[in-house]
């Protein structure tokens, strides 16, 4: 198991796809830097830093209060185009590193050579792990870029929940977490985000028995994540709770967990299908 | 070429790193700090000495606010906070300022 694992962990980031893919989303990390009133905030500093008048008034009224977690890019939603953009299609970025290769397995009859050495089970386990941590990776990995970007500009420190900058209140899951231990809070938003995301990638998985064309495979998860969305902002009304808005928990109330939780769980089970249609797999 | 792109990373790793060093350590910090009386706090242009202080609770503050013959902001405008916070007053000494 751990030789197959090592093998399959090789393809999925030492390749030419992975590198464009990363190489894409740290575009998109940047750019939400730059496009936000986050930049601003961080421009001023360095004004100020550098003794400029204008900015140092600026800074004075912020009364020293600025973090970087204050300008990272969650913070700012969809009011920043770049992050927007990039959260919308990230399920599609998450799968084009490794997400088809099953397919291509399966077509090239490398598949045949794989069971034979180490069995179908071994095969399978290893292919949906892969996956999903590839699939987290991705989704993860903007976020860490911007937060070191946003680390540049400034100290990393507490936010100050009575200066009322922060979109974390009082209703929000892990609000107390947040004004206290910024970094567990932070390991934890990265934990849910790689899960959640690692799980959407593996619908391709999920799929592959339903659909045989590799590049409409690639499309799969993005159609669902997007269409789910769509059905739960407009079919319940509840567009705060869809997997695209609510993964970044700052959105998330305490609330509205139940029924996040009940995305996830329903996710998981969709995902566990390519274990439960192996039997039905020809080769 | 694998090389080359290899020194370029650790120069960019580095470059980041410091940074990150610089900006927490020069910039003032935004943390919360718990400060005693007598304690000395540094900004960026000059440093404070915490003299003095006295928390009051709203009643307390109100009372005081009555004392002294001073109209209380939130029935002269009219104006009702939610907060049930703590009133600080405070006395600062400044102690030294670099240009």
């Amino acid at each position: 198991m751990r030789e197959i694992m090592k093998i399959e962990l090789k393809r999925a980031f030492i390749n030419t796809k992975f590198y464009i893919v990363v190489f894409v989303s740290t575009i998109f990390a940047i750019g939400s830097f730059f496009t936000t009133p986050g930049f601003t905030i961080a421009k001023n500093w360095f004004l100020y830093m550098n003794g400029d008048l204008d900015a140092s008034y600026i800074i004075e009224k912020c009364d020293y209060s600025d973090v970087a977690i204050e300008i990272w890019m969650p913070n700012y939603g969809a009011s920043s185009k770049f992050y927007f953009l990039w959260l919308i299609i990230l399920p599609l970025l998450c799968i084009i590193p490794y997400g088809i290769t099953y397919i291509e397995d399966k077509s090239s009859g490398l598949i045949n050579q794989y069971i034979i050495k180490i069995g179908k089970g071994k095969y399978y386990v290893s292919k949906f792990i892969t996956l999903f941590i590839s699939g987290g990776t991705i989704a993860t990995l903007p976020l860490f870029i911007n937060l070191i970007i946003c680390s540049m500009a400034l100290p990393f420190g507490l936010p100050v929940r009575s200066t009322q900058f922060y979109p974390v209140k009082e209703y929000n899951l892990f609000s107390n977490l947040y004004y206290q231990n910024i970094v567990v809070y932070l390991m934890l938003y990265f934990l849910i985000y790689f899960v959640v995301y690692g799980l959407i990638t593996c619908l391709a998985l999920a799929f592959v028995y339903f659909e045989e064309n590799k590049y409409m495979l690639l499309l799969v998860p993005f159609i669902i994540y997007f269409s789910e969305h769509v059905i739960i902002s407009f079919g319940f009304n509840r567009y705060d709770t869809s997997l695209l808005l609510a993964t970044n928990i700052i959105n998330l109330r305490y609330e509205n967990i139940l029924f996040y939780l009940l995305q996830i769980i329903v996710l998981f089970l969709f995902d566990f299908l390519f274990f439960f249609r192996i039997r039905r797999d020809v080769i | 070429m694998k090389k080359v792109l290899k020194i370029i990373v650790v120069i960019i790793c580095f470059l980041v790193i410091a940074r990150i060093a610089y900006v927490n350590i020069a910039y003032p910090a935004a943390d919360i700090k718990i400060i005693d009386e007598d304690e000395i706090f540094d900004l960026k242009n000059f440093s404070l000495r915490l003299k003095e202080y006295d928390i009051y609770s709203k009643e307390e503050w109100k009372q005081k606010l009555e004392n002294e013959n001073i109209e209380l902001e939130e029935e002269k405008y009219n104006v009702i906070y939610n907060m049930n916070l703590k009133t600080v007053l405070l006395e600062m000494e400044i102690i030294g300022f670099i240009f």
